[in-house]
């Protein structure tokens, strides 16, 4: 099943700095599962911070 | 004053022996030619390392007379280590690398070889090349080669699942990779009828699934968001987070949450944790986030015998297709190397040497990338 599995395998987003996106995307979903954020406004903030961070 | 002949034949008897011995004494004694030394950089995809590889490095030392330096680094600190060793001109000939650490390296003043027409020596031998190769390939070039990979599969914890009603025929057809009733609809019902008060105190003890909330790990979020069809980048490698598939996974997310169908807490759960909900019994899914090889295979049995859980395939996702992740070990040359060719050679026998590939099933739980090769005990389980 491993194997066939591969027909669906999505590889790790290659990117330098997905180590710093990783810990933000984690933490703003943190945020939508104790209700601070919705999910829309989770997606914003999502895309705010990663920009900041790839330009960083 | 006549000499003798047999005196003469004396002398020349000596002067042979004298001169061979001074010939010979000096080759005895003389060191033998240095071999060529690998520096290899590991990091602790095992206990031990060093000493568990110690078979496999011998073979390649012996195939090839050389002699080969392994040197474990942490996971925390590879990049930076390799980046200073790289910095003071030190680097190792190898490294093992992981997805998310080989471009640090690659992006390092261009430390890492591009080893392209090593990987086009063997691409029509990867399995699914596309998937395997494609996932490790950055701005157009190979910095590394992929020597082992593995995948996350679903469990069921089939004894909920029948308490919930379902029957053999409905918990076997969720491990058929073609059935299309296998969905995200069926998933939540699963997820509604398995959370549930089973010894009638009226508190709920099984819960539909778990999510690691306070954890930090790449793929649990990723996979709900790559169900719903998402990427977390564009093809040109921006952010693409402000989108309906990301909004898709977090308003999954919040709801499995409100209904009550995760165990309470599951915002600050580290991910041992959830993978411990499944393992005893208190989840019925386990969704992906530790269903790899070893997980499945071996430790659920080996740490609760009781545990009754069949091994599924992902459900299809919102975007209509199942979807996992895929993770690849690779070994990464750096250009600093004086032995580049013999570097080569240790990614050629990690590829195809028989004794290699039983390893990387037998002791690190991940599948050899060719297609035809040796089976260990991974592939019969």
């Amino acid at each position: 099943m491993y194997i066939k599995s591969l027909e669906a395998a999505h590889g790790e987003p290659i990117h330098p700095k997905m180590a710093e996106i990783k810990l933000m995307y984690n933490t703003i979903t943190q945020r939508v599962l104790l209700g601070e954020l919705t999910p829309e406004e989770a997606a914003e903030e999502m895309q705010r911070e990663a920009e900041e961070i790839v330009s960083g | 004053m006549s000499v003798s002949p047999k005196l003469i034949g004396i002398i020349i008897v000596v002067l042979v022996i004298g001169v061979a011995v001074g010939y010979l004494i000096p080759s005895l004694t003389a060191p033998p030619p240095e071999k060529p030394v690998l520096r290899v950089w590991l990091m602790p995809f095992i206990d031990e390392p060093e000493k568990v590889l110690a078979p496999i490095v011998e073979k390649f030392e012996e195939k090839y007379d050389c002699v080969v330096e392994l040197t474990t680094v942490s996971y925390a600190e590879a990049v930076s280590k390799i980046q200073a060793a790289i910095a003071a001109g030190e680097a190792p000939d190898v490294v093992y690398q992981t997805q998310g650490r080989f471009i640090p390296i690659a992006e390092f003043g261009e430390a890492a070889l591009v080893v392209d027409d090593l990987v086009e020596e063997f691409r029509d031998q990867f399995l699914y090349p596309d998937i395997l190769l494609e996932s490790v390939k950055w701005k157009g070039h190979f910095y590394g080669v992929p020597f082992n990979f593995w995948t996350y599969l679903w469990a069921v914890n089939v004894d909920i699942l029948k308490e919930a009603g379902y029957s053999d025929e409905f918990i076997n057809s969720l491990a058929d990779y073609d059935n299309p009733n296998w969905n995200w609809d069926t998933l939540h019902e699963i997820l509604q009828r398995c959370t549930m008060d089973r010894d009638g105190d009226g508190e709920i003890d099984t819960w539909g699934m778990a999510y690691p909330g306070g954890e930090n790990w790449l793929h649990p979020f990723l996979l709900w968001l790559w169900l719903c069809g998402g990427e977390p980048f564009t093809e040109n490698y921006e952010p693409n987070f402000n989108t309906p598939e990301v909004v898709c996974a977090l308003s999954w997310l919040k709801q499995v949450m409100e209904e009550g169908l995760m165990p309470p807490g599951s915002e600050n759960l580290k991910a041992g944790e959830a993978i411990d909900y499944f393992k005893t019994g208190k989840v019925a899914v386990l969704w992906g986030s530790g269903g790899w090889p070893s997980n499945l295979c071996e430790t659920f049995k080996r740490d609760n015998p009781d545990l009754n859980y069949k091994v599924i395939y992902p459900p299809l996702g919102k975007a209509g297709r199942r979807d996992t992740y895929l993770g690849v070990a690779l070994w990464q040359i750096l250009k600093q190397s004086k032995n580049i060719e013999l570097a080569k050679n240790w990614i050629r026998f990690w590829l195809t040497d028989p004794d290699a590939q039983k390893f990387q099933e037998d002791y690190l739980y991940f599948f050899p990338v060719l297609e035809n090769a040796a089976k260990g005990k991974l592939s019969e389980t």
